[in-house]
């Protein structure tokens, strides 16, 4: 009788073993789910600020802003300040999708009243023997540094590779223009989408 | 008594027997316990034998108090052995009772992480879509000049073209430009908003910008034509809310201080995608959840 009780709690005792186990492994699987949706949400909304602008005046048709291009780990690559004829300042970027992401490189600065073909190019001031500076700053390897070079080589020759497309930002004067004397980044996101936000 | 405050119950017993079986303090409270109840036994035993010696008219020495001591003790020690089987049930009992309270935990903890996931995997849903803008096809290029067919569309039917249009730039490159609106990431990963993208001009790229293509997107309140439906179109919204609703958006437009304190927009900005125009090329304007237009999955090129 006793040998029988205590056989029948060791039963009872492995069966809550077992499931508590199993209960655990499943809550590991599930948190280990859960770290990977929040790492995924925050790659999304990941976010490169190649460029950041100060519109310095508007006047007589004519707009004067300050221009500074960075690199990947943020370090100022360039700085420009020009007056365009217009109104509206527009950003050109040349995008080309990269294995799980896209890579935006600057290609220009026009204006409403400043056609693209007329623009600002903007890829001599970030050429480094053949490589774009703003890609500096991210360990690439010998490989992706090469590839870079190439594909820049290529976007410099107007050559446009599978898959890439031209993307431009700008403001629009009557209802939403740029204010002097405010900075505003350019943000590239993951998925080839570019979007400027207040500083 | 309802389930949770069964659980309560359970949790708490569990959580008691864990404290006091598992933890150095609680060995040291239940130590604690077993001393007191041992000191309380040995000075009562002790205050009778000194009150029969006091009224034996005789002292009670220290040899004899030790030995009612040690009596005690092993008094006490017999004592456990007896109740040996009562406090291996209770251990026992603790034992099964800590393994149902852990294993409910993890149940709780399954369903929280459930809910948890079809959250997230729904964030994750709403920051991955996109929505078609528009459909392009290049009709005809030379170089100079492009002729282009664009198809509009509306996030909320993107099935099928709200609009169709026609027209000319001049240059090898086609620019489509819009009025792009990102909402606040809270707003896209609830999926109460999605970024709306309004396109209002095609140029090319030698032309200025101001002289390309207006395209007449909005009708006489500034509403843009892809959001004004037909009575028939809307469902679960009576026209006029719907009017009236799109009428506030493009007031929050057009008003910069309305739009920061309502809160929900991230950006508003004017937003063009580009591509080289060939002939019997077409492409496809997508506005992407995360921020941004891009040309995705075209069959040109």
């Amino acid at each position: 009788m006793k040998r029988r009780g205590t056989g029948l709690f060791m039963a009872v005792l492995l069966v809550l073993a077992v499931v508590f186990l199993g209960l655990t492994a499943l809550t590991a699987v599930q948190k280990a789910q859960i770290a990977r949706l929040e790492k995924g949400i925050q790659s999304l909304k990941e976010e490169l600020v190649p460029i950041r602008f100060m519109v310095l005046e508007r006047d007589k048709g004519m707009v004067k802003a300050r221009v500074r291009l960075y690199d990947l780990a943020g370090n100022e690559v360039d700085l420009l300040e020009m007056t365009w004829p217009g109104t509206e300042l527009s950003f050109d970027f040349s995008v080309v999708p990269a294995a799980d992401r896209y890579l935006a490189f600057p290609r220009r600065i026009f204006t409403d009243r400043l056609a693209p073909s007329s623009g600002t190019n903007l890829y001599p001031r970030y050429d480094r023997s053949g490589f774009p500076a703003v890609f500096e700053g991210a360990d690439f390897g010998r490989l992706g540094r090469a590839r870079l070079t190439d594909l820049f080589q290529a976007l410099k020759e107007d050559r446009e590779p599978s898959g890439a497309f031209g993307s431009v930002v700008h403001d629009i004067a009557r209802i939403a223009a740029f204010e002097p004397g405010i900075v505003y980044r350019v943000v590239v996101r993951p998925k080839g989408g570019i979007e400027i936000l207040e500083d | 008594m309802d389930i949770e405050r069964w659980k309560s119950l359970v949790f708490a017993v569990s959580d008691a027997a864990t404290f006091l079986l598992t933890r150095p303090a609680g060995w040291a409270v239940l130590g604690g316990v077993l001393a007191a109840g041992f000191a309380l036994r040995v000075s009562a035993a002790l205050r009778d034998r000194y009150l029969a010696c006091e009224a034996a008219g005789r002292r009670l020495g220290a040899g004899q108090g030790i030995g009612l001591f040690l009596k005690e003790l092993f008094g006490s020690l017999g004592a456990a052995v007896a109740v040996l089987p009562t406090i291996a049930a209770v251990l026992v009992g603790s034992v099964l009772l800590v393994g149902v309270s852990d294993s409910v935990r993890r149940l709780d903890e399954i369903a929280e992480n459930r809910a948890r996931i079809s959250e997230l995997s729904a964030v994750v849903r709403n920051l991955e879509r996109r929505y078609r803008v528009a459909d392009v096809r290049v009709l005809s290029a030379d170089g100079r000049t492009a002729h282009l067919s664009l198809d509009f569309y509306d996030s909320r039917t993107p099935g099928k073209p709200v609009r169709t249009q026609e027209v000319s730039v001049e240059g090898s490159e086609v620019f489509v430009d819009a009025l792009v609106l990102d909402f606040a990431y809270s707003e896209i990963e609830s999926g109460r908003r999605v970024n709306l993208a309004l396109p209002y001009r095609v140029y090319g790229n030698l032309q200025a910008p101001a002289d390309g293509q207006e395209l007449a997107l909005l009708d006489d309140k500034g509403v843009p034509l892809l959001y004004r439906r037909a009575e028939a179109e809307i469902y679960g919204i009576d026209p006029e809310t719907y009017d009236a609703r799109l009428e506030e958006l493009m007031e929050l437009l057009e008003d910069e201080g309305a739009r920061r304190k309502a809160g929900i927009l991230r950006s508003v900005f004017g937003a063009a995608v580009r591509r080289k125009a060939r002939a019997g090329d077409s492409f496809t304007v997508w506005i992407e959840q995360t921020g941004g237009l891009t040309i995705k999955g075209d069959g040109g090129f």
